[in-house]
C-alpha cells in the first residue's frame, strides 16, 4: 500500500504493513510495533519509527546483558506460557539526551529476591536478600540503561541525564495482566520467571 | 601496608558486589567503608583515613561528580585518589571527571577482573613508593 505524507490514522494499526515514505520516493512505512503519533513533519516521522523498530530490541539486549553479567541469568523470549506473579514490583528511570524516555522494569517477588541473591552472593531466603531485593532490582534497571543509552546515542560523545530509579510494589496479578497487556510491552523469561519491559520514547 | 576503601553507592547491592570483588582482587586490603550518597562519603573521609574512594556518579542528595569536587577543594581529601564506578558512558562526562581529578573509571556492568584491574593500576603509584622505602 503506497500513500502521500501524512499517512491516515487508521493505516497505524499494528502489522499493517505499507511502503515507507522520504524524500526522493515519496512512499511511507509503518513498523510493526508502532504507535500512532502526531507527526509535524516527514522527517520527523521517518525518525520516530525507525526509533520505535530498533529501540525494542536494543532494550532487550541491554537487560539480557545486564542479567548476565550481573546476576548470571538468561533472558529469552518465553516459549512456553509462564506463570502470572501474584505479588512484585514495579522500577522505573527516565533518560534525557539526544532521545528522550523511561525505561520500565516489572517483575515477580520470586524474580526479584533470586536475582539479588545471585548478585549480592547470598541464599534467597537470606535477611539481606529479603531487604534488598528491590534495591537490586532498582540497579539492575540502572545497568541496563547504561548498556542501552550509548547504543540510542548518536556517538560516544553524547550526554544522557538520567533520573535515579523508582519503585511501585503490585499485591494483584491482574495488575501484571494489565500492565502486559499494554502497548510496547515485552514479557521475557529469565530462568524460568517472567520479567516485562518497556521503553517509551518522549522525545 | 593495608590499604582502606570507601564505597560510595547508593544501592547496598552494588555496594556488596563491589566489596565482594575488592575482598577477591588479592590486595591488601584493610577497613572497608560504605557510604550511600556523596554527602554520606565526606562524612566517612572526614573521619576515617580512606586510602581509595570507589564511587557511583547518579545518587540522591549529593552525586559522586559534587562528592568529587568536594574532594579536591580540601586539602587532605584531593590526595584521595577516585575510581568512579558508573553506568556513564559518554565520552565527555568521562573527561569532565577526568579533569575534576578523578583517577580511574570502570563501566557497569563490570568483572571482577575490572574493577581488579583498575584499583591495581590506581594505587600502583603507592604501592611502587612503599616499596622503594
Amino acid at each position: 500500500m503506497r500513500g502521500t505524507f501524512p499517512p491516515q490514522a487508521d493505516l497505524f494499526a499494528e502489522g499493517k504493513e505499507v511502503v515507507f515514505e522520504h524524500e526522493q520516493e515519496h512512499l511511507w512505512e509503518i513498523q510493526k510495533g508502532a504507535t500512532r503519533q502526531k507527526v509535524e513533519s516527514e522527517q520527523k516521522y521517518y525518525l520516530e519509527i525507525i526509533m520505535l523498530e530498533t529501540s525494542e530490541n536494543i532494550l532487550q539486549e541491554s537487560l539480557a546483558e545486564a542479567l548476565e553479567t550481573m546476576a548470571f541469568m538468561m533472558a529469552m523470549p518465553p516459549e512456553d506460557e509462564l506463570p502470572v506473579p501474584e505479588q512484585g514490583t514495579m522500577v522505573w528511570m527516565d533518560f534525557n539526551g539526544r532521545v528522550s524516555g523511561r525505561v520500565e522494569l516489572l517483575a515477580g517477588v520470586e524474580f526479584i529476591e533470586m536475582a539479588a541473591a545471585n548478585i549480592m552472593g547470598a541464599d534467597p531466603d537470606d535477611e539481606l536478600v529479603q531487604s534488598k531485593g528491590v534495591d537490586a532490582f532498582k540497579e539492575i534497571l540502572n545497568t541496563s540503561c547504561g548498556v542501552l543509552l550509548p547504543r540510542l546515542a548518536d556517538s560516544p560523545k553524547d550526554v544522557f541525564d538520567v533520573t535515579v530509579p523508582e519503585s511501585e510494589d503490585f499485591s494483584d496479578p491482574q495488575q501484571w495482566t494489565d500492565y502486559t497487556n499494554q502497548d510496547g510491552v515485552t514479557v521475557l523469561d529469565v530462568d524460568g520467571f517472567p520479567l516485562a519491559l518497556r521503553m517509551t520514547i518522549t522525545s | 601496608m593495608s590499604y582502606n576503601i570507601l564505597i560510595v553507592d547508593d544501592s547496598c547491592a552494588m555496594r556488596t558486589v563491589i566489596k565482594r570483588t575488592v575482598g577477591m582482587a588479592e590486595l591488601p586490603i584493610g577497613e572497608i567503608y560504605e557510604a550511600g550518597s556523596g554527602k554520606e562519603g565526606l562524612e566517612v573521609l572526614r573521619e576515617q583515613w580512606v586510602d581509595l574512594v570507589l564511587a557511583d556518579i547518579n545518587m540522591p542528595e549529593m552525586t559522586g561528580i559534587e562528592m568529587t569536587e568536594r574532594m579536591q577543594a580540601d586539602e587532605e581529601m584531593r590526595n584521595v585518589p577516585v575510581i568512579v564506578v558508573s553506568t556513564e558512558a559518554s565520552t565527555t562526562r568521562i573527561e569532565q571527571l577526568k579533569g575534576q581529578g578523578v583517577r580511574g573509571y570502570v563501566h557497569k556492568p563490570f568483572t571482577p577482573e575490572q574493577i581488579r584491574d583498575e584499583i591495581i593500576r590506581v594505587l600502583a603509584p603507592a604501592v611502587e613508593l612503599e616499596s622503594r622505602e
